[in-house]
């Protein structure tokens, strides 16, 4: 079955250019469905979710007059009103004697217009040509919305970002300090109020303050712009572009697809399998919305599929297993957040070189093995389904067929990963950084047309951008010495710690959360490691346990603001499908074993030697 | 793209940041850092990079500006007048707070225009007396005076020959070399004696005098040679590299150089003020005297260079038979400034 409708979805004008990654796709959310004379596929009015295309039969349209019809043979499509972003439909549709459709979802084909813009201009045609036969009724008019007006919030916000960094700035020099300190206290309370209240996308403060810096030559080039002049530089093009490839190659989704396949089919095994998922992208994908942006596709199909009751726990659990299975694992691996890689590199060479490979997993056991466990243990007991639904495996297996043989560019992208995943973990094999080897592997994938020149634009330039902005605004901090301001600040307030790593944790708990409240997440740990680095090595904290802690209590949240990956969710259906309630529930249980698990992970610290 | 809506926010921002930005710059204070030669020398370049040094210190936020009286060192022929219009145009143009000018040609025809100005102060770095340029009353000027390391010299002397030693000193006829002259004739060479110094215009009298000083004393101390013409009355000038092999190879006396060029080019032996430590040494002054420049402060008091380096070619020296103390070598290896066997022109 799934064959035949792979092979009638190839045979559609609309989908002939469509690759068979998208066909695939398209595939998840399409149904064969045979219709009864008279039966009413839509009425006029009613919400568009789905598009139609006629195999055997013919259906009838009906204006909202009832007076005008007119039929459809086979080979022909109606209820293109999805593809216009439409919510009501247009005309009526019946059939008109025994109909045979592909009815295709509303969410499938709005991706696959996103990456098609001319499938939805043809689209639209067909739906000028059946309009042609009514008179278009005045609710379909295009209504002109006036641009949403400015929240309170947002204008409090730019008022603050005006005038607050100036008072700072007054604040600091009357308070003593130097002139370079003061206006570098004054760009830093800007770039943070302009994050507190969402002004402008986050990676835009740090660019604006280092841009600022050297424009009054407040620091140097090699310093301002020192993440570019860095490896972290190439290490990010490096994974970014990896992880491109892996998506737009359809490895990714071919190995999701293909594990779904081998599992027992039972509800644990599909959200472990999410949550295995999430472990694997982690690897190469530092953002965790882009492994949700992965990973929400294939929930809406299991979901779809599973079909569980909205809001239920089983329809919760397969929610909480994507979302978890994206974040869980941000701080276990240093490519799997990153921040991890902008405060990596404030690390002295020598914990880089020692934490560049398996070695920052090692020391994250004891975290990772809680973590995990925790949430696996969960996702099998505290969510039992009341029946368990199978996965459609045939149309799984269909899928697999429309995407046919691994394809070159899918070749490239697992080799290229495994390479990394292998030079990552034994840097032994090929004496050199992980740096250097991403970078090889960014060159091999453009060298090999893995990576085109429109792939190599669509790389996540903005976090990339970010990262490295944000290593310049730190790196500033310390050239202009303002970290020693910090800790001559502190004076002997911190003697209570007294090299006690108990009490650390504590401090970057306290820490890492009050920043995060007005900060997301890739800043408010980078500036959290900025500040505790010091602190932890004049109490003799090892560095590495430093930024694991800004990195593990960076993923605590408790408001909806502080996540972008929530916001995410919330736009994929966490809302319609999950009990909203539950899943917060959740994610503040994990957010306290975190902070268990990090003084757990204490004796075995002093075991590994770092403590 | 920023929401409609708050285009007026991100604009008045983005305005109120530009102007904040812009004032800011125009309130910094400036630093005019004037060469009397161009930015290719050697000298200039060690000077440069001391002031470089100095400068990556400071945190203040400041304007630097560079400007040399000469494109390039090829230039064989400056025309000084020229040079001096423009530089004074560049500094009225620009009216940087304090002037750092370097070399006697800077303050001959620049510097010295601007001496008691009330607008602009001067740091001064030159090897001649400061008053010969006007700077001794005036309440705008410090700076570094260049002093050659003679009381090094007259140590290393004991290596060399004796313990009583007749020398001759031999320069080029221009600012920078009357300045070291006044310099050597100051200096008191107990126990040795200083034979006389002599100034040349050109190659052919540099050769005669070499050849001459043979007759009158046991050491040959050779001032800064840079732009000696090739021939009475003009022509090109002759090259680091033929002078000092030339000197070197022709004189029958021992030649200790007060310039690394002249090792580096050939030359056995030299002992030189430090041109970075000279840098480094200007730049603190010229921040001090950036310190109070707008409010009236204090400038801070002219001082004397202190810093030395030694430069040798091991070579040379044992063809003389000259046996120094290891740490002279060392000294010169810090420095970079130890020229081995077969380096004509490069420090190993």
């Amino acid at each position: 079955m799934q064959a035949f409708i792979a092979a009638a979805l190839r045979r559609h004008p609309l989908f002939a250019s469509c690759t068979p990654l998208e066909l695939s796709r398209l595939l998840s959310g399409t149904q064969r469905l045979q219709f009864a004379a008279e039966a009413e596929l839509f009425e006029a009015g009613a919400n568009a979710d789905f598009y139609y295309w006629i195999l055997e039969g013919e259906a009838e349209l009906l204006a909202p007059d009832g007076d005008t019809r007119w039929q459809l043979q086979a080979g022909r499509g109606f209820g293109a009103e999805v593809f216009a972003d439409m919510p009501r439909r247009l005309v009526t549709a019946r059939a008109a004697g025994p109909l045979t459709v592909l009815r295709i979802g509303r969410a499938v084909l709005r991706e696959l217009a996103a990456a098609h813009p001319e499938l939805k201009s043809a689209a639209l045609v067909e739906l000028a040509a059946g309009l042609g036969q009514v008179a278009a009724p005045a609710a379909a008019g295009v209504e002109h919305q006036s641009a949403a007006a400015l929240s309170r919030r947002q204008r409090i916000g730019w008022l603050a970002t005006m005038t607050l960094p100036l008072a700072a700035y007054e604040a600091a020099l009357y308070g003593g300090l130097p002139q370079y300190s003061s206006i570098y206290l004054g760009l830093f309370t800007m770039a943070a109020l302009m994050w507190l209240f969402a002004l402008v996308d986050e990676y835009v403060p740090p660019l604006i303050a280092i841009v600022a810096m050297l424009f009054i030559e407040l620091v140097p080039a090699r310093v301002a712009l020192s993440g570019f002049y860095s490896r972290a530089f190439l290490l990010l093009l490096g994974v970014y572009a990896l992880a491109t490839v892996m998506v737009t190659s359809g490895l990714a989704y071919r190995t999701m697809l293909w594990t779904l396949l081998r599992i027992p089919d039972r509800p644990f095994w599909h959200r472990g399998a999410l949550t295995v998922f999430g472990f694997v992208l982690s690897i190469v994908m530092p953002p965790s919305n882009a492994r949700l942006a992965l990973l929400l596709p294939l929930y809406r199909e299991m979901d779809s599929s599973l079909g569980a009751r909205a809001h239920s726990r089983e329809a919760s659990a397969l929610m909480i297993a994507t979302f978890t299975g994206a974040t869980l694992f941000s701080p276990l691996l240093l490519t799997a957040k990153s921040a991890n890689l902008a405060a990596f590199m404030m690390l002295p060479a020598q914990v880089r070189t020692e934490f560049q490979g398996i070695y920052w997993l090692v020391a994250a056991a004891v975290v990772a093995i809680g973590l995990t466990g925790a949430h696996l243990l969960a996702m099998r007991f505290l969510f039992q389904p009341r029946r368990s639904r199978p996965l459609p495996r045939e149309r799984i297996v269909g899928q697999l067929a429309t995407l046919g043989p691994l394809g070159r560019a899918e070749w490239v992208a697992g080799i290229a990963f495994l390479v990394f995943l292998a030079g990552a973990a034994l840097p032994q094999w090929h004496q050199s950084q992980t740096a250097w080897l991403a970078a090889l592997m960014l060159v091999a994938l453009l060298a090999l047309g893995a990576l085109d020149k429109k792939g190599f634009q669509s790389l996540d330039w903005p976090i990339i951008f970010f990262l490295l902005s944000l290593d310049g605004f730190t790196e500033a901090l310390n050239y202009l010495g303002l970290r020693e301001v910090l800790i001559g600040a502190i004076g002997t307030s911190l003697d209570w710690i007294n090299g006690q790593l108990g009490w650390f944790v504590l401090l970057a708990l306290l820490v890492t959360s009050l920043l995060r409240l007005a900060m997301p997440i890739t800043a408010g740990m980078v500036l959290s490691a900025t500040l505790l680095l010091p602190i932890g090595t004049a109490q003799g904290i090892h560095p590495w346990i430093v930024v694991f802690l800004t990195s593990l209590f960076s993923d605590i949240w408790f408001l909806p603001h502080q996540n972008s990956a929530y916001g995410q969710a919330v736009a994929g259906g966490l809302r319609q499908r999950c009990d909203n309630a539950l899943f917060m529930r959740y994610s503040w249980t994990l957010n306290g074993l975190r902070v268990l698990l990090a003084y757990a992970s204490i004796p075995y610290w002093r075991w590994l030697g770092l403590y | 793209m920023t929401p409609r809506s708050s285009l007026p926010f991100a604009a008045a921002f983005v305005a109120l940041l530009t102007v904040l930005l812009v004032t800011f710059n125009h309130q910094k204070p400036r630093l005019l850092v004037l060469q009397s030669y161009s930015e290719s020398g050697t000298w200039e370049r060690a000077v440069d990079s001391g002031i470089q040094r100095e400068l990556t210190r400071n945190l203040r936020p400041l304007r630097t500006r560079w400007h040399y009286m000469s494109f390039s060192e090829e230039s064989m022929r400056i025309n000084w007048d020229t040079a001096a219009q423009h530089s004074r145009s560049v500094i009225d143009t620009w009216r940087p707070d304090v002037l750092v000018a370097i070399g006697e040609e800077a303050q001959q025809y620049v510097g010295r225009h601007y001496a008691g100005r009330t607008d602009l102060r001067i740091v001064y770095g030159i090897g001649e007396d400061p008053a010969s340029f006007g700077y001794a009353d005036a309440a705008n000027v410090t700076g570094v005076r260049e002093t050659l390391p003679l009381a090094q010299i007259v140590e290393l002397l004991r290596y060399v020959k004796g313990p009583a030693l007749r020398i001759r000193a031999l320069g080029v006829d221009d600012p920078t070399g009357r300045a070291e002259r006044q310099q050597v004739q100051e200096f008191d060479w107990g126990p040795h004696r200083l034979a006389g110094v002599q100034l040349v215009a050109d190659y052919p009298a540099w050769q005669e005098a070499v050849r001459a000083a043979a007759a009158d004393a046991d050491v040959l101390l050779v001032l800064s040679s840079k732009g000696l013409m090739r021939e009475e009355g003009g022509g090109q000038a002759v090259s680091d590299r033929e002078l000092s092999y030339w000197t070197e190879h022709e004189s029958a006396l021992p030649a200790i150089g007060v310039r690394d060029s002249f090792v580096a080019a050939g030359g056995a032996l030299a002992v030189v003020p430090s041109p970075e430590a000279l840098g480094e040494q200007l730049a603190r002054q010229a921040l001090a005297a950036l310190a109070g420049a707008r409010r009236g402060g204090p400038l801070p008091p002219p001082q004397d260079s202190v810093d030395f380096q030694i430069s040798l070619r091991p070579e040379r020296l044992a063809a003389r038979g000259i046996q120094l103390p290891t740490i002279y070598e060392q000294a010169a290896r810090a420095s970079h400034t130890l020229y081995l066997e077969g380096a004509e022109a490069q420090p190993r």
